[in-house]
């Protein structure tokens, strides 16, 4: 998607259609669907103990800018400016004491860092609650820049994430230039 | 300010009602047309993150400092922890403190951050949890709005934490950096 360039209109200009396409058109075509996609894992996904997973198997609801051209586990940005990315993900139990061992955290890549990264601990009951972690993050973005979703747990044990009733979920929308 | 000022705005927002058989001069179509659209690709924003460590005392409330932008089209950020607003609007967006690991009263106590608007004169938004463990940091976060603010007001996060100890920050990188974005959403 290319960010639309407003016109500036000079004294005794004369309007044509390719003015006002471009100039009034495409922008408000623009800001009323911004590059944004949304996605949700369906298919549930190992995570070994203490190791940083690309959180993958995503089903994508939205996503109206080519975010997902690469494939794999992560996005694409085609158009630059800054972002919001909303990203969480749930542990299913395994009914032991590992679900209230360890920690479960989730981060995105960015530029090759992790960025925006939340811990949580998990349940104090073994069985009771799901391990369920989400955050909020706002980045500058380039375009060709990609963005992974990671998550990591050290529960010792691998641990599944959670598709049903608490589903991974990733959403990023582009709001400014 | 690291980016480019917003395009002019009208204050108060006052769209041109167009009437029949007007031919509006160029004047008018820039202001009513191209400058609203401007500013609506690129509305008052600002982002910013801690880049040094913060010492936060013992049952006290402390305002969180930042030390870097990445995003301030308004000239809102102080150089410290004072946003500032320029542009008189509804604001949404969210905060964030990270504490350090291994530290003494690190899994003891509470944590508890709020987000102050001079313009309500106290606290709009906040959160607040037990500490569990000091062997892992733990990003807090604050999300707010949409909150009224008008020019001159401005927003500041504040954290307060009962561990007995001062704790510091974690500042290393963006991964455990305290950080602090809003953008304006709306006129007042």
């Amino acid at each position: 998607m290319i960010t639309p360039t407003t016109h500036l209109f000079t004294a005794g200009e004369t309007l044509h259609d390719d003015i006002l396409n471009r100039g009034i058109r495409d922008v408000y075509d623009f800001l009323q669907e911004p590059p944004q996609f949304v996605m949700r894992q369906t298919t549930a996904q190992s995570f070994l103990n203490s190791t940083w997973t690309d959180v993958t198997n995503w089903t994508v609801d939205k996503d109206n800018d080519n975010f997902r051209s690469a494939g794999g586990a992560g996005i694409t940005i085609s158009t630059s400016g800054f972002y919001t990315f909303t990203y969480g993900i749930g542990f299913a139990n395994v009914n032991s004491a590992a679900d209230t061992t360890g920690f479960r955290v989730v981060g995105l890549v960015i530029h090759g860092f992790y960025q925006g990264n939340h811990y949580s601990r998990p349940s104090l009951t073994a069985g009771m609650w799901w391990a369920d972690i989400g955050a909020v993050y706002g980045c500058y973005m380039t375009a060709g820049d990609t963005v992974f979703f990671r998550a990591r747990q050290s529960s010792g044990v691998t641990l599944n994430s959670k598709v049903d009733q608490v589903q991974a979920h990733w959403s990023g929308h582009w709001i400014s230039q | 300010m690291s980016n480019p000022a917003p395009p002019r705005w009208v204050e108060p927002y006052a769209p041109h009602a167009w009437t029949d058989k007007e031919i509006p001069d160029y004047d008018t179509l820039n202001l009513y047309l191209r400058d609203y659209s401007d500013y609506l690709l690129q509305p008052p924003m600002c982002k910013v993150h801690a880049t040094t460590v913060q010492a936060i005392s013992n049952a006290y409330w402390w305002q969180v400092n930042f030390g870097a932008e990445d995003f301030d089209n308004d000239s809102m950020w102080d150089q410290s922890g004072i946003i500032t607003i320029h542009t008189a609007g509804y604001y949404v967006g969210n905060a964030s403190i990270c504490y350090a690991t291994g530290q003494t009263g690190g899994g003891t106590g509470y944590r508890w951050q709020t987000l102050y608007s001079s313009r309500d004169g106290g606290d709009i938004a906040s959160s607040g949890e037990w500490a569990e463990t000091s062997g892992y940091t733990k990003r807090l976060g604050v999300v707010f709005g949409p909150i009224r603010l008008d020019k001159g007001n401005y927003i500041l996060l504040r954290a307060y934490q009962n561990s007995g100890y001062a704790l510091n920050t974690n500042a290393t990188d963006l991964e455990f950096a305290s950080d602090f974005y809003c953008k304006w959403i709306g006129p007042a």
